[in-house]
């Protein structure tokens, strides 16, 4: 398995080194390439641009660009913001920990609903129950995220009124109350619509997926022997339908891992949530190309690594796959 | 044979050769889709939105002509879903709107179609150095962060000015499909895979069939099943992804309506007219989800080990 593990990481390193090529590529189509920003500041004088290019060692042929940058990156370099003019692994770390949270917190609630969600459907397959939660779960995945976000807040942070206090039921931005201490209730209410937001989809996504790999175990014969043997129905699906079951859930719960890091971009934009995704698209809308370069390559590195691990738990969880 | 009669009311002995006609490929995956329970809602639900997209000049507005007496004017008998901030009939303008929507969803299935076909094709029929190569640059193509990079795409091609391909529909619908086929790739490959050393295949080959031949007559129509699906399915998808760079702006750029900037219009005045951020999301969600149900009904037609005729 360690022999696996690291042969697979290894092979990561080429797909992670086209990767860095083709987003290096891609900032060089811009017109007028990274100095296009520069280019339409009529502040600047010709001879300042010259200097500024040489500065940033844009006057170099384009491969020998790419390497000093790939040798930075490797060094744990990523430059400087344009915009704020900070070190972007400054930038990065401030949105990080924001990331995190929401997206730690959003998978916790989500797999507790799914889970059961799930189980339940196949358990009472064709059922009212059933029937219901799949025309919901349907629903949810058809429900466009930015939609509900806005949808949500009109309701609940527009419409509906604390009774109390009269203020808006729940907020709708950011972490927490600004210039208020720390507060745990405070927190919680901030989450709760960006969770929400975000984990419908997924909630419908993971428990059709456990639904349909629960009924396929469901039917299999070891199931049919272990009722025979007079267990009761809760080991049964407990120990025997579930543990198999939950294998091909893993390896997708897995691959979507990697939005830890990477955040949510709808979510984070729509609730002012200070992350990532926020963080990516600030830079794209003020082309910060060295942010927008740090955060994709970031991004690509983690998915990388994010189906690495989803193969390897695979391997793991299931005795009857070996990679050698 | 027989068992292809069940549950089809046909009574007493068919005529041989109504039963010939009646059970080709196209015929049977017609009578199982029909029978999908969601597939008439489906398709109801996306002909309707079609049918008005196409006939949307029959309205008595225009879709960028400005009232500025009926502003934000809410939901009535003249401006049944309301008007927004210039006075523009939000109901002529989803409509339009609709065009965009529907047009970019086929043209960036069309675009991963061709693309992952050709990739899925030239990978599992040459195999060995090509396929090797083929195949990573579709894991190089899986592992980008889609959202971000569908971004970034956007954001080139609009600051670019390529003329024809700088922020319209035709370049939303390039990047969504030069960013999504590589599932169709994956199908084609794996069907041209297990099929080229097949006796049929050998046999054309034995009477002069060209390598293109092969490919396109006689194997990649066996991988036309999944990839419908995956295509009908990839039509959604796509809808979805325009609304959302659209929205964010990186989209379809005003006064041009789509359903996703008409949302960002929406989104600053979401509590005092609410109509303006409804109904742009809920042409999304009908879409989405009617498509969605088509899919899902063809799935379980194309699908050889769903028994025909079966109930529910």
């Amino acid at each position: 398995m360690m022999r696996y593990v690291v042969r697979r990481l290894l092979q990561a390193i080429p797909l992670i080194l086209v990767i860095s090529a083709a987003v290096f590529a891609l900032i060089q189509l811009v017109p007028g390439g990274p100095m296009g920003v520069y280019g339409k500041n009529p502040n600047l004088s010709a001879e300042d641009l010259a200097r500024l290019e040489e500065r940033l060692g844009l006057n170099q042929p384009l491969h020998m660009q790419y390497l000093g940058w790939l040798g930075k990156v490797a060094q744990g370099d990523l430059g400087y913001s344009y915009d704020t003019k900070r070190p972007v692994t400054a930038e990065i770390a401030d949105r990080l920990p924001a990331t995190l949270y929401l997206m730690s917190v959003t998978f916790v609630v989500v797999l507790a609903i799914a889970i059961p969600v799930g189980i339940l459907c196949a358990v009472k397959q064709y059922s009212w129950t059933d029937n219901l939660i799949s025309t919901l779960t349907f629903a949810g995945q058809a429900l466009p995220v930015f939609w509900l976000g806005l949808m949500l807040i009109m309701i609940f942070y527009g419409w509906a009124r604390n009774p109390l206090t009269g203020e808006p039921l729940l907020p709708a931005r950011g972490m927490a109350t600004l210039g208020e201490d720390f507060s745990l209730g405070d927190r919680l209410r901030h989450l709760i619509l960006p969770v929400v937001t975000l984990g419908l989809g997924w909630v419908s996504w993971y428990s059709r997926y456990l639904r349909s790999s629960m009924l396929d175990v469901l039917h299999q014969g070891y199931v049919r022997t272990a009722r025979a043997k007079g267990l009761s129905e809760r080991i049964v699906l407990r120990r025997h339908a579930f543990k198999n079951a939950a294998i091909p859930l893993i390896t997708v719960v897995a691959l979507d891992l990697a939005t830890l890091v990477t955040g949510a971009l709808y979510v984070e934009i729509i609730f002012s949530w200070p992350g990532m995704g926020q963080l990516f698209y600030r830079a794209a809308t003020r082309r910060d190309y060295p942010v927008l370069m740090a955060v994709t390559m970031l991004a690509a590195v983690v998915v990388v690594l994010a189906n690495i691990i989803a193969d390897v738990v695979y391997a793991w969880v299931n005795p009857r796959i070996r990679y050698e | 044979m027989v068992a292809a009669y069940a549950g089809t009311g046909i009574t007493g002995a068919p005529v041989l050769t109504q039963t010939v006609r009646s059970d080709t490929m196209l015929r049977m995956v017609w009578r199982d889709f029909r029978r999908h329970p969601m597939a008439l809602v489906g398709v109801s639900i996306v002909g309707i939105i079609a049918l008005l997209s196409v006939f949307a000049f029959l309205s008595p507005y225009g879709p960028e002509s400005v009232d500025v007496a009926n502003r934000f004017s809410p939901p009535s008998w003249q401006h049944p879903l309301g008007t927004d901030r210039s006075g523009r009939d939000v109901a002529t303008r989803l409509l339009y709107g609709g065009r965009v929507s529907l047009t970019v969803g086929v043209a960036a299935v069309v675009t991963s179609l061709i693309l992952g076909s050709l990739v899925g094709a030239l990978a599992g029929f040459y195999g060995g150095f090509v396929d090797n190569i083929l195949m990573r640059m579709t894991d190089a193509f899986l592992s980008f962060p889609s959202l971000f990079v569908l971004i970034l795409l956007s954001f080139l091609l609009r600051e670019s000015e390529i003329p024809l391909l700088s922020g319209g529909v035709a370049s939303i619908a390039i990047v969504i499909g030069a960013t999504s086929w590589m599932t169709v790739a994956r199908l084609v490959r794996a069907t041209v895979l297990s099929l080229r050393e097949e006796e049929f295949v050998a046999a054309a080959r034995s009477y002069g069939a060209s390598d293109a031949r092969l490919v396109l007559q006689h194997i990649a129509p066996n991988a036309a099943g999944p990839v419908i699906v995956n295509a009908t399915m990839g039509v959604a998808w796509a809808i979805l992804i325009e609304s959302g760079l659209s929205f964010l702006g990186f989209g379809i750029q005003p006064p041009t309506p789509s359903w996703g900037n008409m949302l960002t219009d929406g989104q600053d005045t979401l509590s005092l007219y609410p109509w303006l951020a409804i109904f742009p999301g809920l042409m999304i969600f009908l879409t989405v989800i009617g498509i969605n149900y088509i899919g899902d009904a063809l799935r379980d037609a194309l699908d050889p080990y769903t028994v025909s005729g079966r109930t529910g």
